[in-house]
């Protein structure tokens, strides 16, 4: 290698066009046709959809899972793993739905406060991982006991109320023609496609894709991998604030079911278990695939009873095909060797 | 060439004669399981600090017959983790084997001799699918299980449809809720059920190939152990513990209830990281997740004799146990 070393390390990393590959937003690819192809069928099966209030439901309704599953992926990215996702958001819920007021400044208060609040856990989660070194399954579902106790502890039955103002912000119509949900999404989207262009983005794929090899390059491990997690905590705070205005009330356990959800639509997203390889985009678009699946079904007539085991079902067959993909790429490794495997 | 002995005898250590006390003293485990009893007989003289008839024998004695529940459906976890996986479905699986005991017996003593073997081998069989998914399908044990766990919660929506059916045969409630001489027939069931699970771990063929796959899996699988079908057993195995549990426990309360597994899942990781073992697998002893339920039982007793919410009991375990995965690590670099 003739090329000279300057500058930041990470310079050096995005000349790996493997880093640059798995970076790139083609994975999304196939769960935006997916998606789309999905849409179609329920607007074949339930036309109603295309109107603005029924299509603001449609949004609504998978906007906090979508939000929350792009800060799980964060987390998964960089190698980490969080079950603690559904309680957080409990927290955040009853948080907000005890202590905001009816003033509009009160009510704008919350917003940071959540935030915050979520980027704070995040970080805790993150300092049980990364600091004192427990494996990030173990912790983070101690964890998820801990904050869904706290929880219990803030709110111990459903109750509070969040005012009319606050539910409309997020749940509402941007000038009576875009659900306000769908701007929300566009927003992080935005701001997640300029974090993966930062220093901190790209350190994330690297520690997730190879830890030893992003320390050798000079990325700082544990800053990137506890960064991550309080990033993931921020956008659960956004989750939770999301879920709130849409449900106009508090209950501590309101986020418990909802960590399945998260998880499956990671792993419908395309982002692999282990880290490195995925994106926040996809796990997204993954949250819409899995409400949209079970929208075409109850709208076929199957019963609400089957919620659950739907959404199971799809978390399984969706890694299922992700490691069926996998299976196929170490396939074709071996036909055709690349230089280094013929080294190896 | 003629191989001489040397004639200066090689310098070996005297084999030093030591007895079965100092043998087992010297295995890390023995001290952790000691460690583990010694901090529950503490915090069984701390509880009187709450109230005064705590820490008596019949305080002993209703801890212990509680615990048996988590004790019971923690072995399944136990062995589960010695593999170095997770059992994320245990709430389910009970829940699912309760409601469904509780609908097959519909109050006859005479379906036990049918209902009860059946609902085990349906406990064992969702560990299988568990296990086929996980070695097979190549799944990490979280998702796995976690998506068997919302999938049966599912089932059991289905099957009660909102609301469980039928109650528990006289037979059951009298084996659960009875006593010999003041003793709860439970505690029997524990003591069995302990000597048991011990000596299958310890002293069996199978014992020793699921702590040789949780120590090392690639070593274990080089020196002929059948990784794939140990490792689908101890799903089986959990899952038919917490079908046990779900039977006991329908005995205990009379009938079944939606969501009477969901304790579990918390429970029965506490009781395993408590008891000592190691949370990366092929560390640690049942005899010392006993413990760990029965300290966890302590601590929920007592807590209930105090004015705190029900919510700081589960704060308390999520802090228990992320102390002893770390303490567990401390006694682990120091020896």
């Amino acid at each position: 290698m003739s090329v000279t070393r300057r500058g930041a390390p990470w310079v050096k990393l995005s000349e790996f066009g493997v880093y640059r590959r798995r970076m790139s937003l083609t994975g999304t690819v196939g769960p935006a046709v997916v998606l789309v192809v999905l849409f179609f069928i329920y607007v074949a099966v339930h036309p109603g959809v295309l109107s603005l209030l029924q299509f603001n439901t449609l949004t609504n309704e998978a906007t906090a899972v979508a939000i929350a599953a792009a800060g799980e992926t964060l987390i998964v990215l960089a190698g980490g793993f969080d079950l603690s996702v559904g309680s957080v958001l409990s927290l955040i819920n009853v948080l907000i739905a005890t202590k905001i007021g009816t003033s509009t400044g009160s009510q704008l208060l919350m917003v940071p406060i959540a935030l915050g609040a979520g980027a704070a856990i995040g970080a805790i989660n993150g300092a049980l991982v990364v600091l004192l070194r427990i494996p990030s399954i173990v912790a983070t579902l101690a964890m998820s006991f801990f904050w869904g106790g706290v929880a219990l502890l803030i709110l111990s039955q459903p109750g509070g109320s969040v005012p009319l103002d606050f539910v409309n912000w997020f749940t509402g119509n941007v000038r009576g023609a875009i659900p306000a949900a769908l701007v929300l999404l566009v927003v992080v989207v935005a701001l997640w496609i300029l974090v993966k262009r930062t220093r901190l983005g790209r350190a994330i794929y690297a520690v997730g894709g190879d830890p030893g090899a992003a320390a050798a390059n000079g990325i700082r491990v544990g800053p990137t991998s506890l960064a991550a997690y309080t990033l993931g905590g921020l956008l659960y705070g956004l989750a939770g604030i999301f879920l709130t205005a849409q449900s106009a009330s508090g209950d501590p356990n309101v986020g418990g079911p909802l960590l399945l959800s998260v998880f499956a639509a990671v792993v419908i997203g395309g982002v692999v278990f282990g880290g490195g390889r995925g994106d926040v985009v996809g796990s997204m678009i993954g949250a819409f695939i899995l409400y949209l699946i079970a929208d075409v079904l109850f709208a076929l007539g199957v019963s609400s009873f089957y919620t659950n085991v739907l959404n199971g079902s799809v978390l399984l067959v969706a890694v299922l095909a992700g490691s069926l993909s996998g299976a196929r790429q170490w396939l074709f490794s071996r036909l055709r060797p690349s230089l280094s495997a013929a080294d190896g | 060439m003629a191989y001489s002995q040397p004639a200066v005898p090689v310098d070996t250590p005297e084999p030093q004669l030591i007895s079965t006390w100092q043998m087992l003293w010297r295995q890390r485990s023995t001290r952790t399981v000691l460690a583990v009893y010694v901090f529950l007989v503490v915090l069984i003289f701390a509880s009187k600090a709450v109230s005064s008839s705590y820490g008596s024998i019949g305080f002993v004695k209703s801890v212990a017959a509680i615990a048996t529940f988590t004790a019971i459906a923690s072995f399944g976890q136990f062995v589960v983790v010695l593999t170095g996986g997770l059992d994320l479905s245990i709430p389910s699986v009970i829940t699912l084997a309760g409601v469904m005991f509780t609908g097959f017996c519909a109050g006859s003593s005479g379906n036990v001799a049918w209902a009860l073997p059946l609902i085990c081998a349906m406990g064992a069989a969702i560990g299988i699918a568990n296990g086929i998914g996980i070695v097979y399908l190549k799944l990490s044990p979280v998702v796995m299980t976690l998506a068997v766990n919302v999938i049966l919660s599912g089932v059991v929506l289905v099957y009660t449809n909102g609301t469980p059916k039928g109650f528990t045969p006289k037979v059951v409630v009298n084996a659960i809720q009875g006593d010999f001489q003041g003793v709860p027939y439970v505690i029997f069931i524990l003591a069995g059920f302990a000597a048991l699970a011990s000596f299958l771990m310890s002293k069996t063929v199978f014992g020793r190939f699921v702590y040789a796959v949780g120590s090392n899996r690639q070593v274990a699988y080089l020196s002929g152990v059948r990784v794939n079908r140990v490792i689908i057993t101890v799903y089986a195995i959990s899952g038919l513990c917490a079908a046990l549990t779900a039977i006991m426990l329908d005995g205990y309360g009379n009938q079944s209830f939606l969501g009477m597994g969901d304790p579990y899942l918390l429970l029965t990781l506490a009781a395993v990281v408590l008891g000592g073992a190691s949370i990366m697998g092929g560390r640690g002893l049942y005899i010392g997740v006993i413990g760990g339920a029965l300290i966890l039982q302590t601590i929920s007793t007592t807590l209930s004799g105090t004015s705190l919410p029900e919510a700081v009991k589960q704060i308390v375990y999520a802090v228990a146990i992320i102390a002893a995965v770390l303490a567990a690590r401390q006694t682990a670099t120091s020896s």
